[in-house]
């Protein structure tokens, strides 16, 4: 072994959507675990998911339909960590379809979070800001130089940046006014041909040329300088660094709060803060610090809820059932396409990908958990494990192995299969004593059981 | 029908525009019926229905819509339908990639008969695309998941088989469209090794063009295929987002990005719909003209030719203009290019 296998799991979890046996399996026998990390940070070295096959099967409107290939995508990527780092900035840059109904520019947000979540935050600022779902999201094609609305340029400081306490109500007016003139161009209706996409304008007619304040520096600015300046303040690199720390570390208070509760982790916050700063906000060494770190290598024993998105495609990566396209990965988001929509397990859980609740995005950590929420999670896992056919579970069973008259050793070989899966004592008595009841009669049928128990463990529902 | 000695190609004009959101989305593909009737294979994740529509378009957007079929796994029903033909008697053929069979339909939707179960052995399918008839009425399947060709009499009855995994000579990868001609010839798109080959009724290779790109004679995911009756090859090129025709050399002759105006049907619906109208004068009107994600192409006996174009939910038609050629109309092939004055 050149890794150890439950630290490749947690790294797995937290940076993609988990690893199936067979990934733990090779990963640790062929690299170190700082080798793993170079190849998450590096998504380059490994092909992109073929596109024009997935299209080739999943076509249709409905945001649903996008929101499967999206799941999909998500379980069948080679790089795991870019697809991750797409879900991580739509949750921290959340834009909704129930706005604009708009399903281009939702879907090709999406792309843009891909193609520049692991490039500099300086050009993921100025992709956002030139991005029209972004745009018609907060307003900013009203924004115009005769009548500004500081929407964007607010939520900007606020939400997408620095945070509160670190700007003005004046340096928000001159981030606005900076932005001005940044739209998209109308793009067509509908009907009668269908959507087709917008796509960004700057309206120099519209820009407001004048001189501007911003954080203590004064010029001509436009919103190239605006970012510019952003990316320099400590105060962004911190605010990034606590949005990292509660997607990929640890489950923080929501970020209304972070202005009067300071991080869990202060220290990790200053580590992932000076990679930042040094590094002028390149995302690769800000992860690659993270996923190094030993505050990261000790967090699989700090709580993690996962979300429903994380959950969803870590069963379905599991599970195997969608490792090709097959119909109905759209029910996870809307059960019916044609006719009244019911919705999918995603929203009963709490997420509605590509439709947040807010601009906040969503509430995290232990708040995606209530009675409903955690029967519907659990339901959901013994559910989709259920079936012995699907191609993960079959080869779980397989590996699984008999009971050979040590029901720990094979409760073991189950949590070994479901990804390297550490639970609590409680759980693990309650494994072993079902464990113990098993006998070789039952054959398959008894090991599925404890793999479909064992799942629906209250531990499986932590990252 | 006789191929003619040769042709004068005098144009390839754009005719017509079909249907509008609503009423023919995602048009998978088409077929035709008698009098000017078409019946449009509309297929999207959790739909799948087929339209009755005519060339003459629609006068008026109606509740009052014709079609038949819709998504599901019972008899009659579509899951992942690829390709629709009109068969004896005007009874319709689909294939269906996900339920691995082919269904008969009378012509007003009545199931009538299915054949085709998953797998690999003779007589299954694992995923079937394309379909065609031979010329002595047999169906010609793509099977596309197993990679090969195979024959079927009209019942379902096993005949033949060829074909197989790769990238070489007479392999093939995924293949999606096909179209059989008079002379028994199968034409195949091959839709993962981007080209076309062509193949002689015992599964021997003929001729191959195309390769992976965007220029001339260059495809990227070629989907639907189909031969008119002089010979002349049109392939649905899906990521490019148009559909290129060939000689029956193989040699590329025209393209077709998409000329579409508004349908009769579009145009009357545009007319109570303010609002749109307005977004249509500042947008980038010239997008709309443009195919997108063809996955057919069809030319029916009056060389008129379909493009089911599947992202814009219509159905563009154009009308090869061409005036046949005697022996002495025409000159034998070179076989060198020449830059002599003529």
């Amino acid at each position: 072994m050149k890794s150890d296998r439950k630290l490749v799991a947690h790294l797995m979890r937290r940076a993609g959507f988990g690893a199936t046996p067979s990934e733990l399996d090779r990963l640790t026998s062929e690299q170190t675990y700082d080798e793993i990390v170079e190849d998450l940070v590096n998504p380059e070295r490994f092909n992109e998911i073929d596109m024009s096959y997935v299209e080739r099967y999943y076509t249709g409107e409905p945001v649903a339909v996008h929101v499967g290939k999206w799941l999909y995508r998500m379980a069948n990527t080679e790089r795991p960590l870019e697809e991750k780092m797409a879900l991580f900035l739509h949750h921290i840059f959340p834009v909704a379809w129930g706005k604009s109904e708009h399903g281009p520019s939702l879907y090709n947000e999406i792309n843009l979070f891909r193609n520049v979540g692991m490039t500099n935050f300086g050009k993921i600022l100025l992709e956002l800001s030139k991005d029209p779902a972004m745009i018609f999201w907060l307003d900013n094609n009203e924004n115009h130089k005769d009548e500004i609305n500081e929407n964007y340029g607010r939520e900007l400081l606020e939400l997408f940046s620095m945070g509160v306490g670190n700007y003005t109500e004046d340096d928000i007016k001159n981030a606005s006014r900076s932005f001005t003139g940044w739209t998209f161009r109308q793009p067509l209706s509908l009907y009668p041909y269908g959507h087709h996409e917008a796509v960004f304008q700057f309206l120099p007619e519209d820009h407001d040329y004048g001189e501007k304040e911003f954080l203590g520096q004064r010029g001509n600015f436009d919103g190239n300088d605006i970012i510019d300046i952003i990316v320099k303040q400590p105060a962004t690199a911190r605010f990034l660094s606590r949005h990292l720390y509660n997607f990929f570390i640890e489950d923080e208070v929501q970020v209304p709060s972070w202005e009067t509760i300071p991080p869990k982790n202060p220290e990790a916050i200053e580590e992932l803060s000076t990679a930042f700063m040094e590094s002028g906000g390149d995302m690769k060494v800000v992860l690659r610090t993270l996923f190094t770190s030993e505050f990261f290598k000790e967090s699989s024993a700090k709580p993690k809820v996962k979300s429903p998105t994380e959950l969803i495609v870590g069963v379905i990566r599991q599970t195997g059932e969608f490792s090709k396209p097959k119909p109905g990965i759209h029910e996870f988001a809307v059960t019916t396409l044609n006719g009244s929509a019911i919705e999918g397990p995603l929203a009963v859980m709490g997420q509605r990908l590509m439709n947040p609740p807010t601009v906040e995005g969503w509430h995290t950590g232990f708040e995606w958990i209530d009675s409903g929420t955690l029967s519907e999670r659990v339901g959901f896992v013994e559910k989709q494990f259920s079936d012995p056919n699907k191609p993960g579970v079959a080869e779980m069973l397989s590996k699984a192995g008999t009971l050979d008259d040590n029901p720990e050793q094979l409760v073991g070989r189950c949590l070994d299969l479901l990804g390297a899966l550490t639970v609590s004592d409680k759980t693990l008595l309650s494994l072993n004593t079902y464990a113990k009841t098993l006998s070789d009669e039952k054959g398959n049928a008894g090991v599925h059981n404890l793999i479909q128990m064992a799942a629906s463990s209250v531990d499986y529902q932590f990252a | 029908m006789t191929r003619p000695h040769g042709i004068l190609r005098a144009g390839f004009p754009y005719l017509t525009t079909l249907g509008m959101r609503r009423v023919t989305n995602f048009p998978t593909d088409i077929s035709f019926g008698e009098d000017e009737k078409l019946y449009i294979l509309m297929r999207s994740e959790g739909v799948a229905t087929i339209r009755i529509w005519s060339v003459n378009d629609m006068d008026e957007l109606t509740d009052e819509l014709e079609g038949f079929s819709s998504y599901g796994t019972e008899d009659g029903q579509f899951i992942w339908p690829v390709n629709i033909l009109t068969g004896p008697n005007g009874d319709l053929f689909v294939s269906d990639e996900y339920t691995n069979r082919i269904t008969r339909l009378d012509n007003e939707g009545n199931f009538i008969s299915k054949f085709g179960e998953q797998g690999s052995g003779d007589g299954q399918f694992d995923g079937p695309t394309g379909i065609a008839f031979d010329p002595s009425g047999n169906l010609v399947v793509c099977d596309s998941k197993n990679h090969r060709i195979q024959r079927y009499t009209i019942d379902g009855e096993y005949l033949q088989s060829f074909g197989n995994f790769g990238s070489s000579g007479g392999e093939l990868n995924l293949p999606w469209g096909i179209e059989v001609d008079e002379n028994d010839d199968v034409y195949v798109a091959d839709w993962g090794n981007n080209r076309v080959q062509v193949f002689n009724n015992d599964g021997d290779l003929k001729n191959t063009f195309g390769r992976t790109g965007s220029g001339d004679s260059e495809f990227q995911r070629p989907t639907g295929i189909s031969v008119d009756s002089h010979g002349d090859i049109y392939v649905a090129d899906w990521g490019n987002n148009r559909v290129l025709q060939f000689n029956k050399d193989g040699d590329q002759v025209w393209s077709f990005r998409g000329d579409a105006t508004l349908s009769k049907v579009a145009r009357n619906y545009m007319l109570t719909n303010a609002v749109p109208n307005r977004l249509r004068e500042s947008g980038r009107l010239e997008d709309e003209r443009y195919i997108r994600r063809p996955r057919s192409v069809r030319v029916d006996e009056n060389f008129r030719l379909f493009i089911p174009d599947y992202e814009s939910y219509r159905v563009q038609v154009y009308q090869k203009d061409f005036i046949e050629l005697d022996e002495t109309q025409f000159a034998a092939p070179l076989r060198n290019p020449t830059l002599e004055v003529t």
